[in-house]
């Protein structure tokens, strides 16, 4: 049971976290060095009439955690979100945090070429998602939930996989290519949905405050498709921010 | 408040507690007119099917019994109970006000394959629309928080039927129309947007759902879709319908506890007009949750309006276990009755004695071990 008069937050575990601590050092939060576990106590910075518990971790957690209101607020990725089916309301979208979802496959593959094959198999991390996709297209793929996706690929394990682009570069390293932009996975604040009335004030000011101090978003990813024309002599995320092939697509959450 | 005095230290202490809770709820029924109505577990699937939604039949339990017929356990209790109305209460005068105490079986979704049980407390009120009816409801929804001593709860109140005005103005395919249904109750307006200005919806009708979805509720929510979409006359009324609900339960003293929240319009897909949750401090979840349904019955018989919801007695135990919990604990002070093996029957007429004044009694057997005095 949660203290009446503090109201927690679930900072998660990922890449994104020193951002996370940076933006609401700008609304007034003097978080502190979230390496040690435990509960950290921040005294009201923004005049809500709470106190603030702040505390980290693993980011696939977040989502249960504030469903079962033992954090009232988190942050929390909408791939992850989607995976963990977490009801949660998420009333914030952050700049940072936006990544292509995409379907990848070693160069040469194409959806044609794989779906010609009478069994593919797809690693991913998020199997739920990539089951229900594969099975809403009527294709026959036997899903292979792993976390580092690119191994199990080159190792032989799946013949294609579904996961967030973070590393354009290291994708083609390995020389695989996006076959398909699946959506972009955003990092959102997350809020537990039985808010009683003056606890829902209080998150609807920290909402506030957040959204003021939105840093500016950072570059999109390039999304390297499999065009033979381009890809071996330009790279266009290192010079101009050449508009990519699939880019001008709606933008389309995962959550 | 809760009688604690003779909760009942059961190994599960819930179970005493939910009793309790009831008993408590069906006496406030009863003093409002309601009569109690029971409802078969076991019904048959077909009979039943088009009161569900999808995602009720998808989180029913069907089998198929000896006769080869396909049955369900009754995943809700609202759709049987529009069924009993419309298959054999349909003589009844209206309108009829019936209340139940029962247990429905599904899967619950935030709990997958944790709880497939559950316990809903609640009644319908059959045959009566309007303003009056829908404040009897919220009033006895009221008069029950109170009595069970919460003191930090809300009701929030929405309507169905603007939001599906609103959602059909958008012009959406229905696929994306249940996502931007999901986005309003993910209180999600970035997604909102995003899903609606992809497929070219007119502006103001994308910001009036984005307000929607807000976070916020509250009367200058209905103000802002209106000054967006004046031209709404269907959506107009039932926005002003939602002020005047809220502004009747305001005269009535609860302004503090009922609050217009348009973005509450989850549950089942049978609800037609007022919708409404009720949360508590200290919940991790809703206690309650109701509306109306003036279309089900018409799906079993003669189309009938109505109105009802129900308490889930999980959730209620949950936040008032604890309370209860330190107070059963304790024991009370003298209630031990000392029983000597040899001669019984006087101390049992002793615990005979204080239970016929109905004062707490705990028997204790003497004997040389030390753990069974008292």
């Amino acid at each position: 049971m949660t203290s009446r008069d503090r109201l927690r937050i679930a900072l998660p575990k990922c890449a994104e976290l020193p951002a996370i601590c940076e933006q609401f050092r700008a609304c007034g939060f003097p978080v502190p060095d979230l390496s040690t576990a435990g509960l950290h106590l921040i005294k009201d910075p923004i005049n809500c009439g709470f106190d603030f518990e702040i505390f980290r971790l693993a980011a696939p957690d977040v989502g249960t955690y504030v469903e079962h209101a033992i954090s009232h607020v988190g942050i929390m990725g909408t791939d992850l979100l989607r995976e963990s089916d977490a009801e949660v309301w998420r009333p914030l979208t952050f700049p940072y945090g936006k990544y292509p979802l995409v379907f990848a496959a070693p160069r040469g593959e194409s959806i044609a070429s794989l779906s010609a094959r009478p069994q593919i198999r797809i690693a991913t991390p998020y199997p739920r998602y990539t089951r229900e996709l594969f099975a809403h297209r009527g294709l026959a793929a036997e899903i292979v939930a792993v976390s580092d996706s690119t191994t199990a690929c080159l190792l032989g394990l799946a013949d294609g996989y579904v996961d967030r682009l973070t590393d354009p570069q290291s994708l083609l390293d390995h020389d695989f290519r996006v076959v398909e932009l699946l959506g972009y996975t955003r990092l959102k604040l997350i809020v537990n949905r039985a808010c009683w009335a003056r606890r829902r004030i209080a998150i609807q000011l920290l909402v506030q405050r957040l959204e003021l101090h939105q840093p500016l978003p950072p570059a999109e990813i390039f999304i390297p498709f499999d065009d033979e024309d381009d890809l071996q002599l330009v790279r266009p995320w290192e010079g101009e921010s050449e508009a990519s092939e699939g880019s001008d697509e709606a933008e389309d959450s995962v959550g | 408040m809760l009688d604690h005095q003779f909760v009942t230290p059961a190994l599960d202490r819930s179970v005493s507690l939910r009793r309790q809770i009831t008993t408590q709820a069906m006496q406030i029924f009863a003093g409002w007119g309601y009569r109690e109505i029971q409802i078969p577990l076991l019904e048959h699937f077909d009979s039943l099917k088009s009161g569900l939604d999808e995602d009720q039949i998808a989180r029913s339990f069907r089998f198929v019994d000896r006769a080869g017929n396909l049955m369900v356990l009754r995943p809700d209790v609202t759709p049987a109970v529009a069924k009993t109305y419309a298959y054999q209460l349909r003589s009844a005068p209206l309108p009829l006000r019936v209340s139940y105490s029962n247990k429905v079986v599904r899967i619950e979704r935030a709990f997958v394959g944790a709880q497939l049980e559950s316990y809903q407390v609640g009644l319908e009120l059959i045959g009566a629309e309007g303003l009056v009816a829908d404040v009897e409801v919220l009033l006895i929804v009221l008069e029950l928080l109170e009595r069970l001593g919460l003191k930090r709860f809300q009701i929030n109140l929405a309507d169905h039927k603007a939001a599906s005005l609103l959602l059909s103005a958008t012009g959406a395919p229905s696929r994306f129309r249940d996502d931007v249904e999901d986005a309003i109750l993910a209180r999600d307006p970035d997604e909102v947007r995003s899903i609606l200005n992809g497929l070219g919806t007119r502006t103001p009708i994308v910001e009036a759902i984005a307000v929607m979805a807000s976070l916020e509720g509250g009367l200058q929510k209905i103000d802002l879709i209106e000054r967006l979409l004046p031209n709404e006359v269907a959506l107009k009324k039932r926005l002003d319908y939602l002020r005047k609900l809220e502004q009747a339960m305001a005269d009535l003293g609860y302004g503090e506890q009922v609050r217009v929240d348009l973005g509450e319009i989850d549950g089942p897909g049978y609800y037609t007009g007022i919708g409404f949750s009720v949360v508590a401090e200290g919940a991790g979840r809703r206690l309650a949750r109701g509306g109306r349904y003036d279309e089900l019955i018409g799906l079993f018989g003669q189309s009938t309006a109505a109105v009802g919801f129900s308490f889930s007695l999980e959730a209620v135990v949950e936040l008032l276990h604890p309370q209860a919990g330190s107070s059963a604990s304790r024991r009370q002070p003298g209630d031990a009755v000392s029983i000597d093996p040899k001669d019984p029957v006087a101390g049992l007429r002793i615990a005979l004695e204080r239970r016929r004044q109905n004062l707490p009694t705990r028997v204790v057997v003497q004997s040389g071990d030390k753990r069974d005095k008292p």
